[in-house]
């Protein structure tokens, strides 16, 4: 977590040329894809093959989430480093929100079948939120990784 | 060994998944365990990704073996289960037979 609103917005700056902008058809079989673009861009930064694979799955979470609950329509995929090397991971879908608030994400810790997906995203990014806007729903995720740093 | 005790033959079946259980391929894994309802193993170690889509499929499966007195395992999990199990925090509810 990241409680400081300064250093949070000091780490938003993400170059604009050096984003990976996907924008996939709603439907489960680009998940996969998704999954894949964020693992090439990741893995050609020099990023460790344990963030990639965390990364992976929150992409993967994200856009499941959005085609199951999302109008249809589209799902937006937007990952970056920013200039503090944190990752910053968007993942956007057309219509409004049905995602409770981020503080509400839990990690079951019995065997509730449902609703898993997003208490595994927050155990492994630093910080997410739900950005409701433009009649989309986004979620931010940032999970910080410093260049060099034992993943 | 006795000769008694050898002529109790106990046999496991067990399934082998390979590749990526994600929203797309979970249904297909749901279909396949519900086809073989014998399968009491399922081999995890070539799995090279798996998300709450797939673990759903898993747990629903152990909960429905467990209602009927019998037990599936979690055999073998990959890394990428292993890492899951973890976060998710299943792991101890299920059977796994690293």
């Amino acid at each position: 977590m990241t409680p400081h609103g300064a250093s949070r917005s000091r780490a938003a700056s993400v170059p604009d040329g050096d984003r990976l902008e996907l924008r996939l058809p709603a439907r489960p079989d680009v998940v996969g894809s998704a999954r894949r673009a964020v693992h090439d861009y990741l893995t050609a930064r020099g990023v460790p093959s344990a963030v990639v694979d965390d990364l992976q799955l929150v992409t993967s979470e994200l856009v499941t989430n959005g085609i199951l609950h999302g109008s249809p329509g589209a799902i937006g995929v937007v990952v970056g480093i920013d200039d503090r090397d944190a990752i910053e991971l968007r993942v956007s879908n057309d219509g409004p929100g049905v995602l409770p608030p981020v503080s509400t994400w839990q990690a079951p810790e019995d065997l509730v079948v449902s609703g898993r997906g997003l208490g595994i995203v927050r155990q492994l990014v630093d910080d997410a939120e739900v950005v409701e806007a433009d009649e989309a729903t986004t979620v931010v995720c940032r999970r910080a990784w410093r260049r060099g740093a034992a993943a | 060994m006795t000769a008694a005790e050898s002529s109790r033959l106990e046999t496991t079946l067990a399934l082998v998944l390979a590749g990526e259980i994600d929203s797309y391929t979970a249904p297909d894994l749901a279909d396949l365990l519900a086809k073989y309802p014998d399968v009491d193993v399922v081999d995890l170690r070539d799995v090279s990704f798996i998300d709450s889509s797939g673990l759903r499929v898993l747990v629903e499966v152990h909960q429905q073996r467990n209602d009927a007195d019998r037990t599936l395992t979690l055999r073998s999990p990959s890394p990428a289960v292993q890492r899951l199990l973890e976060i998710s925090g299943v792991a101890k509810h299920l059977t796994v037979d690293s």
